[in-house]
């Protein structure tokens, strides 16, 4: 069976990821005041940062860098579940009186904006591949590199336009703006593919 | 932000979440499963030879063979070679095909010929959703963006996210648990979900528009768009002259680039000057798109090194997509924490699913009753499917497991009678836990029945076993003590 890494690195890594991420949980439910929390977010700091460089240091950082993540999310959510079982015997405190920004949102009535939500995700799709399109003859860089980042980019460039197109206010005046930067990217991609020349 | 911008947001991620959650969930769920396509083979085949490492000596062997055998070896053919999870090497060309066992050196074609395809049937489940190619593969993408829409906006709708990290409040209302669980596993698992929900687009629509920005940054050279994005060099092949040994060629391979682990030579104007071979494989632990090495097929020498990874950061940015979202690059072990990460997808949908199940209007009109049952039936009844899927690749007959329609009418049949289940009858989930548990109990007692107990020796054979009871047991509980 293959293996990438030493074992003790892993555990290592594993080990000041969990204590980083518990050591950051112990200061924000700390109840000193700020200034008293300071070792304990200094200590989770380099806790983290020890657990990025031995996952780098025992994998390499191509493997390093993925598994950290992965370290510190499982770390992350096993603190909170293991807090939240860990409150088994005490009075329930009553719920914090801060509201969620969800809650702050007047709740939508139940007719959902389908022609909007269509709106937004054709325009921002018609931008998107305006956008690959002169990305993949603009960027400077050699062409198969062009080609491979621009289709990297594109999903990004398409949720961002529609979420932007979604949440705008004006929304015919977004959508007007956002199909006139559609026509120039297609048209500069035009000039440049016409022309021959290099990015 | 504007509190109308909020309201359109909350919408956005209602409506992805609800119409499209549960695709999603078949996807992550399939895909969790699809991560061990290759080393369910054992446990599937009911047998397993130790690794076979020695590769140039297997395709020198495979390659007599073949020369004995056959009248004329074509031009143009690709050898398949032996791997950690299978003994098996085969030469594929036009004309046909010959199957060894590496090991052995004795031909394998009838116990290729009787192995399962469960496999491939919950690997375009993922891919695919079952549905023609390459339409599936592209409506699979369109949800990867969904995943995208539906994550970002979360984010911005989640503005206490630093103030709420840790907030897990599990013993107050139903609403409030999977209120917070839905937060919590969504704000940890950002990353993951966001990488995947990113390069599973990517890989989605790649036949499109890779293609179509390769074109055009060629500026309409498609044969100088196709070479460079394949990373093959073509060959140009002469008169007759004489090769090296595919051995010699596998151990040029090595010393040019000493991590690969060869998995497939292609032979490109084989027995003619100027013929190209080229050993493609996989580097571990290394984001590396399709590494390959090209020598000249008279000399042995070497002709080029296809490494994305040490090229420009366009291609070094591209080639990290395919590894990151098939986590190969890092072992069984790697792969076990993709499988947890990737079943917090699956409890982000359900989370969400769950919190608009328990508000006060969920359980109003009949068309939502019937939308949450049939939601129960899909949640539940997938991995009912999965786990007799792979008991039926192992106990069905041959006629049945080597026939993809089958195995895909043995999967859907499954769900499909889960869901009518769940829509006669609410309150199913302890049930289906229950018929679940039990199947993947009966795991080891196939192994007994297929096998007999030695198969319990081979490590990725009982292993598949032990992680099979593993999960029987929550469920079990559940199923013996509903909520």
């Amino acid at each position: 069976m293959e293996t990438i890494a030493s074992p003790i690195f892993v555990i290592a890594a594993l080990a000041a990821s969990l204590g980083g991420v518990a050591a950051l949980a112990g200061a924000r439910a700390s109840s000193v005041g700020g200034a008293r929390r300071l070792p304990l977010y200094l200590l989770s700091a380099t806790l983290v940062a020890g657990g990025f460089y031995l996952s780098g240091r025992g994998m390499g950082w191509d493997a390093g860098i993925p598994v950290f993540l992965a370290f510190i999310m499982l770390a992350g959510f096993g603190t909170a579940l293991a807090r939240s079982l860990g409150e088994r015997g005490k009075a329930a405190r009553p719920a914090p009186l801060r509201r969620s920004a969800v809650d702050e949102v007047r709740r939508a009535d139940g007719v959902l904006s389908l022609r909007r939500s269509a709106m937004s995700l054709l325009t921002g799709f018609l931008f998107s591949v305006a956008a690959l399109f002169s990305l993949s003859l603009l960027l400077p860089m050699e062409p198969a590199g062009r080609a491979a980042l621009a289709t990297v980019l594109w999903p990004i460039v398409w949720t961002g336009i529609t979420l932007w197109l979604f949440a705008s206010g004006a929304v015919l005046r977004s959508h007007l703006l956002t199909l006139l930067a559609a026509f120039v990217l297609f048209g500069l991609a035009a000039i440049s593919f016409l022309s021959g020349g290099e990015g | 932000m504007r509190q109308g911008s909020m309201k359109a947001l909350y919408e956005l991620h209602s409506w992805t979440g609800l119409l499209l959650g549960l695709v999603l969930y078949v996807v992550s769920f399939s895909g969790v499963v699809a991560l061990f396509e290759i080393e369910l083979g054992p446990w599937e085949r009911g047998t397993y030879q130790p690794a076979y490492t020695d590769h140039a000596k297997a395709a020198d062997t495979l390659y007599a063979e073949a020369e004995a055998r056959w009248d004329e070896i074509p031009a143009n053919f690709s050898i398949y070679l032996p791997g950690y999870y299978d003994s098996l090497i085969s030469l594929q060309a036009r004309g046909g095909e010959l199957v060894l066992d590496a090991a052995t050196g004795e031909e394998a074609g009838e116990v290729r010929d009787g192995r399962s395809r469960t496999g491939e049937v919950l690997n375009r489940l993922h891919t695919d959703l079952l549905l023609p190619l390459p339409w599936g593969r592209y409506l699979v993408g369109f949800f990867g963006f969904v995943m995208l829409l539906s994550l970002v906006s979360g984010v911005f709708l989640h503005r206490k996210m630093l103030a709420e990290l840790f907030t897990l409040r599990l013993r107050r209302s139903v609403r409030l648990k999977w209120t917070d669980m839905h937060k919590s596993v969504g704000i940890w698992g950002l990353p993951f979900h966001f990488m995947m929900a990113l390069t599973g687009c990517v890989l989605g629509f790649i036949g499109v528009f890779l293609l179509a920005a390769a074109f055009l940054s060629f500026r309409g050279d498609a044969g100088a768009a196709s070479e460079a994005m394949s990373g093959a060099i073509s060959a140009s092949p002469g008169e007759a002259a004489q090769m090296v040994t595919p051995g010699l060629i596998v151990a040029n391979a090595l010393r040019a680039m000493p991590d690969l682990e060869p998995e497939q030579i292609v032979f490109d104007g084989w027995g003619r000057k100027g013929g190209l071979v080229t050993v493609y494989g996989t580097v571990p632990g290394r984001l590396i798109y399709f590494p390959a090495v090209v020598m000249q097929g008279e000399t042995g020498q070497l002709e080029g090194i296809v490494d994305w990874s040490r090229e420009g950061i366009g291609k070094r940015i591209y080639a990290m997509v395919t590894p990151l979202h098939y986590g190969n690059f890092g072992g069984i072990a790697l792969k076990l924490l993709y499988a947890v990460l990737g079943l917090g997808s699956c409890l982000l949908v359900l989370s969400g699913l769950s919190v608009w199940r328990a508000r006060p209007a969920a359980m109003a009109s009949r068309g939502n009753r019937l939308f949450l049952a049939f939601s129960d039936g899909i949640v539940h009844g997938l991995p009912l499917a999965t786990a007799a899927l792979l008991l039926a690749g192992r106990l069905m007959p041959l006629a049945v497991v080597t026939s993809y329609g089958w195995m895909v009418a043995v999967l859907l049949g499954v769900l499909c009678v889960a869901i009518l289940l769940a829509l006669a009858s609410a309150s199913q989930a302890h049930r289906f836990s229950g018929i679940t548990a039990v199947l993947l109990l009966a795991f080891p007692l196939t192994t007994l029945l297929v096998a007999g107990p030695g198969a319990f020796a081979a490590l990725p054979i009982l292993s598949v076993d032990i992680l099979a009871v593993l999960l029987a047991m929550p469920l079990l509980r559940r199923a013996l003590r509903p909520v």
